[in-house]
């Protein structure tokens, strides 16, 4: 066979091949673009939500206050419905457009938690019972467990750094204490009659 | 007769394969570099109005020329959504600049530009909490678009290749200067 007819029978053979294969890879190429494009969006939504939640409470001396701290995360999570529609080319598109893709957006706090989560509720409507959705900013959570056995029965309150607050009953006698959790584990403090006089403070980064 | 056919045949795949896929490969690598300095450069135009609070003329105009060096011409839409100073909700406890609770109302390119080139420090000041938005399509065609249509065409589609857009709340009032 003549050396041009296997060329074009090669060329026929292996172009097809590379135009399939380079398809797939370009595929590929732009799906993790598009992951990474929808990441940098959400992550510059979070931040401007963040930014409000932070703007609001600076400029508001009752921000601490439960009913103003609901608010202002309402607030911050409007901001981040609408800078996460302005990422999309939404702009103007109502909070339960963009809410409806969020599965839950949670705000910790020192001591605990807000989720703002779909819930559901029901409706009757001519005679009929249905089923809705809602989003809506659910009670607020503490950090904390409770610890029951024979005679004691105990609730610990924990927060973001060591402090901790125990209340229940221990041994029989109801008992209130709280302040920083300290591990007195042999070689982390240093004890003298029974009192902390120094401790080490070692930090684990994983 | 049929060496003579097989010959055109093989240099017409030649010519294909070693000149026009090369070109089209270097052409589509080619708008994607100008893809990411456009994505940077609004990038770094948005930010930077975030952080300062003022959209300047010489900011929009360093913009624009940075985008015109990739070679291409673009269409910039600006959009900021201004914060409205009246208060949204009629209660006890309204606050007229609580971030996430008021309604924004819309200024465009048009508009922005109009006011940056009235105003006697040739800038637009924004406030803490409006959200800039600024996005770019090119509108030339660039090699890659011409060889791809040449072979192929997509109706309805590949109006624009290159495409850029950044946004974000502004974190500061700006100043004037």
């Amino acid at each position: 066979m003549k050396l041009q007819n296997m060329i074009v029978i090669f060329s026929i053979i292996v172009r097809p091949i590379t135009l399939i294969l380079s398809a797939y890879i370009g595929v590929q190429i732009d799906t993790a673009m598009l992951v990474q494009q929808y990441d940098t969006r959400l992550m510059r939504a979070t931040h401007d939500a963040v930014t409000a939640f932070e703007l609001n409470t600076l400029n508001n001396k009752y921000s601490t206050n439960a009913d103003s701290l609901r608010r202002d995360i309402k607030a911050s999570v409007n901001t981040f419905s609408s800078s996460l529609a302005s990422s999309f080319g939404m702009q103007g598109s109502h909070i339960t457009t963009m809410m409806s893709y969020i599965p839950a957006l949670v705000f910790t706090m020192y001591d605990g938690y807000y989720i703002y989560s779909p819930h559901q509720y029901n409706y009757e409507t001519v005679g009929e019972q249905k089923t809705g959705y809602e989003h809506i900013l659910k009670p607020y959570i503490h950090y904390t467990a409770r610890y029951q056995n024979s005679g004691n029965d105990i609730v610990v309150n924990y927060s973001l750094d060591n402090y901790i607050t125990i209340y229940g009953k221990l041994g029989g006698q109801y008992i209130s204490y709280s302040g920083y959790l300290i591990d007195i584990t042999e070689g982390k403090v240093k004890l003298e009659n029974d009192k902390v006089v120094g401790y080490t403070i070692r930090r684990y980064y994983n | 007769m049929g060496d003579t056919l097989i010959t055109i045949v093989a240099i017409f795949l030649a010519a294909i394969l070693m000149f026009v896929f090369p070109l089209m490969t270097i052409s589509e690598r080619n708008d994607d570099i100008a893809q990411m300095a456009a994505q940077t450069a609004t990038v770094e135009f948005v930010d930077d109005i975030r952080q300062t609070g003022r959209i300047t003329q010489d900011k929009y105009d360093s913009y624009v020329q940075t985008l015109a060096a990739t070679g291409n011409s673009y269409d910039v839409e600006l959009e900021v959504r201004v914060l409205d100073e009246n208060p949204g909700k009629k209660t006890s406890l309204t606050s007229t600049d609580k971030i996430g609770e008021n309604i924004y109302y819309s200024e465009y390119t048009s508009q922005i530009i109009d006011k940056i080139n009235s105003s006697s420090t040739k800038s637009m000041k924004l406030k803490e909490g409006d959200f800039i938005n600024v996005s770019v399509k090119n509108t030339n065609t660039t090699i890659g678009q011409m060889l791809k249509n040449f072979f192929y065409s997509i109706s309805g589609n590949d109006t624009y290749k290159i495409e850029a857009s950044h946004s974000g709340v502004v974190m500061t009032n700006g100043s004037e200067r």
